[in-house]
């Protein structure tokens, strides 16, 4: 098995992969954080949370050998990250009144187990993304950027970057193919919310 | 005509909108076309998802407001702009996030964070933020443009003299000190993050650039090249993740910049694989700077503020800055005043807990803040203090591991120092004195290391009996504690010291008080250490009423009740009596209950553990045996460390051998030996030497084996009668005769009747089973004849006592003996 072809998962159990390392970050602090907010935890508190997890992750990973009986990596970091939650709010019992307060300031109106299943997997499609428009010509890119988030036609897309309409959709086709290519390494199915 | 295919854009028009009859008919009929469509179309989705989730990247660097004229940097986290403010035409640097990431909430957290910091901070030598928003999803920020070189280049530039050199540092700790004094650490200040404009002011760049510095660590580990430059400047709790950073972290940070400013050099090597360099940080004492003589106090300096413990660092920047501004007028330094105790430290640098011990005594009485305080002692006679003292050395020492301690040597010296200092700093203090010679006989206790705990428990005795009104209650525990000791070197002493324990806190505490069972309960074990069938009776009835005061103080479920219930256990498997099992069940379901509501077992439970191993053993119950032993020998290498004691080992042989396994057992003993040569080499010569003997005979088909003479030192050692002799006899004798050397065996074993009989009179239960280990090794060396008045005297006591168990192993083997013995001539 190719390097590429194994999973983020797998290759982060080798401590000395440190690219693996560096995605791994990348993606998954954003969700800790989010989870924690969605929890009610304060800013500061919520990147306490996440820096807690990730340490837990950096021992723990590299022995980690995936069961199914055990659940998903998903389920068992949201474990973790919940029973983080837990342990900081127990700790800030003390000043239970500020924790009251801080709770209004987290991202409102989600559960938090909604909130981590949804960020979950936007968090994966935003990496794989910013992933998958690494190798890109910056026209390629802004022509991606054009289409997706300006939501132009493709005429309008080839008036603003000189590209030819073949090009945008090539373009478009490839990056959405490495899309999938940076989700299936992630162990996250690309049509799973089909 | 031949049918079209369709086009990209034809086929994409079809995964927004049903198909036109044309194109649907072609799409029927091709199955390209079909498959094309299918896969445009689960793009269509995974595209509409994308639109859900991604941020808009930043684009365009237009910032309304501003006129933007250069780039002036580019980097990973953004664009840095020369550009004009409209309103004031003040020319700012203007940082953009780059779109990369803008799409992380860590990297736009991040942004906001500096420009929260940074407006936050207002001070000379900070670059202040004037301005911030966000467009088009870009974070921005305003802040003044210093025109300037970073403090390396400039150094390597003008060649500064040292003083110059070190008045640019003054400044940037000055601003640093402002930051702190804010509430904000910078977490990773390095050379690239001070700027020194023309006029030669100072400016330090990116407060909270690195917000989470354990979290760089790891990021750096991830990119050898960027981080290398930054990480020879972290503390070694940022790279170690031991601790979070505080501004100790930012100290620390500058110490390694000051040492490059006047060395030239970093303190300690950054080349080579990454965990070399982090083990460097976190572990290399920096390399002695080159400095002339008179500039030998900036060494202390630089020591102080690059120490890897920050316990011992300067406190704040402010220190660090006032040492140096000592050191510019030329005067004495905070850190050459430590520079006594830092080489004491050094050498202690492994063994932290005795370093705090250390200081904590020095801190009584020597030259750095004790003064003030042995004054207070004095005046107030300190009782309060004292207990103070003595509590928090108990909870330094309090998780001191006896069998990992045993050879610690650096941590004996500071005990020893510790006791020196007890006499001339705690003078004319005599309570103060007292509380803390007996937390440190305590800790020797713990350390059993019984001949320095039972001098400081003595002395502390004294001291304590020399004060008038002395708290008798502490007089009391400095009684049990010594009779402990005593105890473990059975000394008949020992039933005084805790009969006049139990008598004190009889009379100063209320008959339910649960502090009088543990003079029972240490009575009880020192009595029964005696083994006098009446001492016997009343360490029994000692026991019981122990264990009644205290479920009456605070029910079943405690563990003072499970180690009396254990203690009683101990006593009561003498006689085989059959409340053994439940005593020892009850003690192990309460220690159980509280490891699961605590992190850890209790210690204590080691010993139920082991106690109830051992009478399953006895019971022929080898697989629970071997359970229970197999959680001992864990919760102790948990709670104590490294590898299994050699008690443990023994205990595992004495299974092995009751399993049959006499080769398996050996192993165990010659690791048993290795261990407690390791752990007590030096301070019991004799004893080690002692079981170095024992263990060699085990092998020696040697005709003259060394046992008498083995035996003989060892009950010098421990006096006649004591229980390990008999016991070790016995272990080494079944061992023998298990690898068929039953010629040898059978000495050692009558030797060990013989003690047995001597120390326990005739009727012990113990002695029944040392008879009938006797009689199996003659049968099984065919003298069965020999062997039948030996099996008759072990049935004779097991029935006496009513033991059904040991009678019918007894007959048992009696019928084999009489059985073959009868068949012979």
């Amino acid at each position: 098995m190719t390097t590429t072809r194994k999973t983020l998962l797998q290759r982060v159990r080798d401590p000395a992969d440190r690219d693996a390392w560096e995605q791994f970050f990348e993606l998954y602090s954003p969700l800790l954080e989010g989870y924690a907010r969605a929890c009610g935890l304060a800013r500061a508190d919520a990147q306490e949370v996440r820096d807690q997890c990730l340490e837990v992750l950096v021992r723990r990973l590299p022995g980690f050998e995936y069961e199914r009986s055990k659940g998903s990596f998903q389920v068992w970091l949201q474990k973790i990250a919940r029973g983080k939650v837990v342990d900081h709010l127990r700790s800030a019992r003390v000043a239970r009144e500020e924790t009251a307060e801080l709770a209004t300031l987290g991202d409102a109106g989600l559960e938090p187990d909604q909130h981590w299943e949804r960020q979950w997997r936007s968090e994966h499609l935003r990496y794989a993304l910013r992933d998958a428009l690494r190798g890109e010509t910056s026209d390629a890119e802004r022509a991606f950027e054009l289409l997706l988030l300006d939501e132009l036609g493709v005429p309008e897309v080839c008036a603003r970057t000189g590209l030819n309409a073949n090009q945008v959709y090539k373009a478009k086709a490839r990056i959405l193919r490495r899309v999938r290519e940076v989700l299936e390494r992630l162990g996250v199915g690309a049509e799973e919310q089909m | 005509m031949r049918e079209r295919c369709l086009t990209e854009e034809e086929l994409q028009g079809c995964d927004s909108q049903d198909p036109s009859p044309d194109r649907a008919a072609h799409l029927a009929r091709c199955p390209g076309c079909s498959e094309r469509l299918a896969a445009a179309r689960a793009d269509a989705s995974l595209f509409a998802e994308l639109r859900g989730v991604a941020q808009r990247p930043w684009t365009t660097p237009s910032v309304p407001g501003y006129k933007i004229e250069s780039e002036l940097s580019r980097g990973g986290q953004g664009v840095i702009y020369r550009a004009v403010q409209d309103a004031t035409q003040r020319v700012v640097a203007l940082k953009i996030l780059a779109p990369a990431a803008s799409g992380s909430a860590r990297e736009r957290r991040r942004f906001e964070r500096e420009v929260e910091l940074g407006s936050r901070l207002s001070h000379p030598g900070i670059v202040t933020v004037f301005d911030s928003g966000v467009t088009d999803g870009a974070p921005w920020y305003a802040m003044e443009l210093v025109a300037g070189e970073t403090l390396d280049a400039h150094v390597a530039r003008t060649q500064p003299a040292l003083d110059e050199k070190l008045r640019l540092f003054l400044a940037l700790c000055a601003a640093v000190a402002h930051a702190h004094r804010a509430g904000i650490l910078h977490r990773d200040l390095k050379p690239a993050n001070v700027l020194v404009d023309a006029t030669g002011r100072v400016r330090v760049l990116d407060f909270g650039t690195a917000i989470d510095a354990r979290r760089a660590a790891q990021r750096r580990v991830t990119a050898p090249g960027e981080f290398l430059g930054t990480l020879a400047y972290a503390a070694p709790e940022q790279v170690t993740l031991d601790a979070q950073p505080d501004t100790r972290s930012d100290v620390y940070s500058l110490g390694v910049m000051l040492y490059e400013l006047v060395t030239g050099r970093l303190p300690y090597d950054v080349q080579g694989s990454l965990s070399a360099v982090v083990e460097n940080i976190a572990r290399a004492a920096p390399a002695p700077p080159a400095l002339p003589r008179r500039d030998r106090d900036l060494a202390a300096l630089l020591a102080t503020a690059l120490e890897k413990d920050r316990e011992r660092r300067y406190p704040s920047v402010e220190a660090l800055a006032r040492d140096l501004e000592h050191f510019l007028a030329r005067q004495p330094l905070e850190a050459r005043r430590h520079e006594l105790f830092h080489v004491t430290r050094k050498a202690l640098a492994r063994h932290r807990r005795a370093v705090l011990v250390t200081a904590l005594l020095l801190l009584l009485g020597g030259g750095l803040i004790g003064a003030a305080l042995r004054e207070r002692w004095r005046a107030e006679r300190a009782r309060e203090n004292a207990a103070l003292v003595s509590a928090v050395m108990q909870d330094l020492l309090g998780a001191a591991a006896p069998q990992r301690m045993g050879a610690d040597a650096p941590l004996r010296d500071v005990l020893a120092l510790a006791a020196r200092e007890i006499g001339t700093t705690l003078e004319g203090a005599p309570d103060a004195q007292a509380a803390v010679q007996l937390t440190l006989g305590d800790t020797y206790r713990r350390l059993l290391m019984h001949t320095e705990a039972e001098t400081h428990l003595r002395a502390a005795l004294e001291r304590f009996r020399a004060v008038d009104g002395a708290d008798q209650l502490e007089v009391a525990r400095c009684l049990d504690l010594l009779g402990l000791v005593l105890t473990h070197e059975n000394h008949p002493e020992a039933v005084l010291a805790h009969e006049e324990a139990l008598a004190l806190r009889r009379a100063a505490l209320d008959p339910g008080d649960p502090r009088i069972a543990e003079s029972e309960r240490g009575l009880a074990v020192a009595l029964a250490a005696q083994f006098r069938e009446p001492d016997l009776e009343r360490a029994r009835a000692l026991l019981a009423s122990a264990l009644e005061r205290l479920l009456a103080a605070w029910g079943e479920d405690h563990l003072e009740v499970a180690e009396t219930q254990v203690a009683l256990a101990r006593l009561e498997s003498w006689s085989d009596s059959p409340t053994v099992e439940g005593l020892l069940a009850r003690a192990l379901a309460t220690f159980d209950r509280h490891a699961q509501q605590g992190e850890r077992g209790d210690p204590r439970s080691i010993a139920c553990l082991t106690e109830y191993a051992a009478f399953l053993q006895s019971r022929g119950r080898l697989d629970e045996a071997e359970a229970l032993l197999e959680r001992a020998a864990r919760l102790t290498e948990e709670l104590y460390g490294g590898e299994l004691a050699a008690e443990m080992l023994r205990r595992f042989a004495r299974l092995r051998m009751a399993r049959g396994d006499a080769l398996g057992a050996e192993e165990l003993l010659r690791r048993a030996l290795a261990r407690e040569l390791a752990a007590w080499g030096e301070r019991r010569p004799e004893e080690a030497q002692e079981i170095g003997a024992l263990t060699t005979a085990l092998e020696g088909a040697g005709a003259e084996p060394p046992y008498a003479a083995a035996f003989a030192r060892l009950r010098r050692y421990r006096g006649d009668g004591a229980f390990e002799v008999a016991q070790w006899m016995n272990t080494i004798a079944v061992a023998l005769a298990a690898q068929g050397r039953a010629a040898a065996s059978e000495p050692v074993l009558r030797e060990a009747l013989n003690i047995r009989c001597r120390a326990w009179g005739s009727d012990c239960p113990v002695r029944q089973r040392s008879l009938l280990l006797l009689a199996g090794v003659l049968r099984d060396a065919d003298r069965k004849s020999e062997a039948v008045p030996f099996v008759q005297e072990s049935l004779r006591i097991a029935e006496h006592h009513g033991d059904e168990g040991p009678a019918r192993e007894a007959r048992a083997l009696l019928a084999s003996c009489c059985a073959s013995s009868a068949e012979a001539p």
